[in-house]
């Protein structure tokens, strides 16, 4: 009953009117934003990330939150609407959403949409009371060089869950890595890749990093596709609520995709993109009928969207219990709590549980304001939805800006925006993705601090990271998983999962 | 002699390559200690060279396997985006918010080669007003209005 006891502290810690306001606040702004055409979840939670910085941690981490998943459901809403994916967790929404929209039941599909992802977020909340305080309870176990060999294990993973080359992947983790190490070595006090820039002594701010490689390569990327090439709104609406049969086929898959969510979300390097994209191919699978699938099955939204959000929920587990964030948004997240002044990991749970029993319990409370707000404002979203690429994209600068300089006051900062921009930029034109760049950027010198004291624990003996059983597992199962992806077979299921 | 039947990979891996040396070019003074006493230039060292042999790898792959081409770049978009931030950054607290908005909107909208004047002065003008609402009023974000604070 200990579980219960926790909720009831982090809903008497979220349910303050204050929090409730940044909540839902923070659920409405992020499904504005999410829901313009062309600005996926990364980049929304990215140029929202600044007006969360003035409020205490906890406020600030139920916004954060609370942008997350209505930048998520707005971007569900533009997939099934105009058929833009606004990043790759919400293409399999695309593909039957949008099919079923151009039949007149883009209502259906929307509805459909909003009650799984409630549904899967309470049980996601479950999970996260559920699993928190057990993973906590083993990361108390844990050592430098296990921390270490969890963070080598996370990163691998993310690379493997990546889209396109591994070897890119791999080579962007390392530059995020090196990137993170900028400004002064803590231990030694000496500066290091600085130029003499006093703007880079304490680090490279992660705020240019995120909104320049996220929000502004967004813009520029959009901008190269002619005006004709941008969708229009194509979708009927006849009516906003699923029929029986509908009904009846969506449930099911809605159960099957929270399940899968839930389990994929708690995985490094998985979270909500995998867990679509599992949904839709386990749903493939399971139908009668296949051959419905591409032109508007109802299960190809249910299902998905309810692991979407699953595993949006419980790929908070990793970040909360280990500090180890699984994909970038969790990436975000961590920063964000570093610039709060928390460091993310096991010490949150016994230091600070109002902190993590409260964000806890506002993910139910945000996954109820999004059904609340959304159903009846749909209409609302949809006008937005119209608006025309060459209005926004000058106010989404404007926004960047805004929030990089609001931050800091410091136009250093707006340079360092412009140099993450460009250098977004040209990575995208290279085929590579930015998003393990975040993740290493992130753990760059959290993981030389741990390998940096492990080997003095080890007098400079690298075999202690096999002799300690935790590190051995994780580096077991980190060889594992390397050993997965030069096996062909597996390699080939990757390549097929992502062309799906 | 060799060809380049990758050229993404091959610009990819070029690119790791230059980042990777710089990356160690610029660690050069920084003490590498040893293993027991990493020094500030051990882990940055190890990463680097690294990415420089994953950049070789990547190269030399490209020389092997076909693959995509670089995509054509239309440096029109990136160069009006970039300056519009960079104007901001050198206007913000010599200009204040109203014009710095207005010069950003403008510069960021001839990133299209389509851009109308008329339209864009209204939209620099409805954007200026509403970042000072939002920004300055609403929030209380410390931005000078005018020249003049």
């Amino acid at each position: 009953m200990d579980i219960l006891a926790n909720l009831a502290t982090g809903f008497s810690a979220a349910a303050s009117l204050q929090n409730i306001g940044f909540c839902l606040i923070g659920c409405m702004l992020g499904t504005l934003v999410g829901v313009l055409p062309g600005i996926g979840t990364i980049p929304t939670v990215a140029m929202l990330l600044p007006i969360t910085f003035g409020l205490n941690p906890l406020s600030s981490l139920i916004m954060l939150a609370g942008i997350y998943y209505g930048a998520q459901y707005g971007g569900s809403t533009t997939s099934i609407l105009v058929n833009m994916p606004g990043e790759a967790g919400s293409i399999v929404t695309c593909i039957e959403g949008h099919q079923m929209a151009r039949k007149g039941r883009a209502g259906a599909a929307l509805a459909v949409a909003a009650l799984g992802s409630f549904f899967a977020g309470c049980v996601g909340t479950v999970f996260v009371a559920g699993f928190g305080p057990l993973l906590s309870s083993i990361a108390q176990e844990f050592n430098s060089p296990d921390y270490f060999s969890l963070m080598v294990l996370g990163l691998v993973m993310a690379v493997v869950l990546a889209h396109g080359s591994l070897l890119k992947a791999i080579g962007m983790v390392l530059i995020g890595l090196v990137l993170g190490l900028v400004g002064t070595d803590v231990s030694t006090g000496i500066t290091r890749y600085t130029f003499g820039l006093a703007g880079l002594w304490d680090g490279i701010d992660f705020l240019p990093l995120v909104i320049g490689l996220f929000g502004i390569v967004e813009v520029i990327r959009n901008l190269e596709q002619p005006d004709s090439e941008r969708p229009t709104l194509k979708a009927k609406f006849r009516e906003l609520w699923p029929n029986r049969e509908e009904f009846k086929a969506a449930w099911p898959a809605a159960l099957r995709g929270t399940g899968i969510g839930a389990l994929l979300g708690i995985l490094p390097g998985g979270g909500a993109v995998l867990a679509s994209f599992a949904s839709y191919t386990v749903e493939k699978k399971v139908a009668k009928d296949p051959s419905r699938f591409g032109h508007g099955a109802i299960e190809g939204v249910a299902g998905p969207e309810s692991a979407n959000n699953a595993g949006a929920q419980t790929s908070f587990i990793p970040l909360l219990t280990l500090g180890l964030p699984s994909n970038p948004i969790m990436a975000l997240m961590m920063g964000a709590m570093m610039i709060q002044g928390i460091a993310p990991g096991a010490a949150v749970m016994t230091a600070r549980p109002d902190l993590f029993w409260g964000m806890t319990a506002s993910m139910w409370i945000g996954n109820l304001m999004l059904v609340i707000i959304n159903l009846p404002l749909i209409g609302i979203w949809v006008k937005l939805l119209s608006a025309p690429y060459r209005f926004l994209y000058p106010a989404i600068i404007l926004f960047c800006a805004v929030g990089v300089y609001s931050n800091s006051a410091e136009w250093f900062q707006m340079v360092l925006l412009a140099v993450f921009s460009l250098f977004g930029y040209v990575v995208l034109k290279l085929g590579c993705e930015p998003a393990p760049l975040v993740l290493g950027f992130i753990l760059g010198p959290l993981m030389e601090e741990n390998l940096r004291r492990s080997l003095i624990l080890s007098r400079g003996d690298p075999t202690i990271f096999i002799d300690r059983p935790i590190s051995a597992v994780l580096l077991a199962a980190t060889v594992l998983t390397i050993a997965l992806i030069v096996f062909p077979q597996f390699r080939s299921t990757r390549e097929e999962a992502f062309q799906e | 002699m060799f060809r380049v039947r990758s050229p993404q990979d091959f610009g990819a891996g070029v690119f790791f390559m230059l980042f990777g040396v710089a990356g160690l070019f610029f660690a050069r003074n920084l003490a590498f200690g040893s293993t027991e006493h990493m020094g500030p230039g051990y882990f940055p060292v190890l990463l680097n060279v690294g990415i420089v042999t994953i950049g070789a790898v990547v190269a030399l792959r490209a020389l092997a396997v076909d693959g995509p081409p670089i995509e054509g770049v239309a440096w029109r978009g990136p160069i009006f985006v970039l300056a519009s931030i960079l104007l901001f950054a050198f206007l913000i607290e010599r200009a204040g918010l109203v014009v710095t908005t207005a010069v950003l909107t403008l510069v960021a909208a001839y990133a299209r080669r389509e851009a109308k004047l008329l339209e864009n002065l209204l939209l620099a003008a409805g954007l200026a007003l509403m970042a000072v609402v939002l920004f300055v009023f609403a929030l209380r974000q410390p931005m000078p209005i005018w020249w003049w604070g």
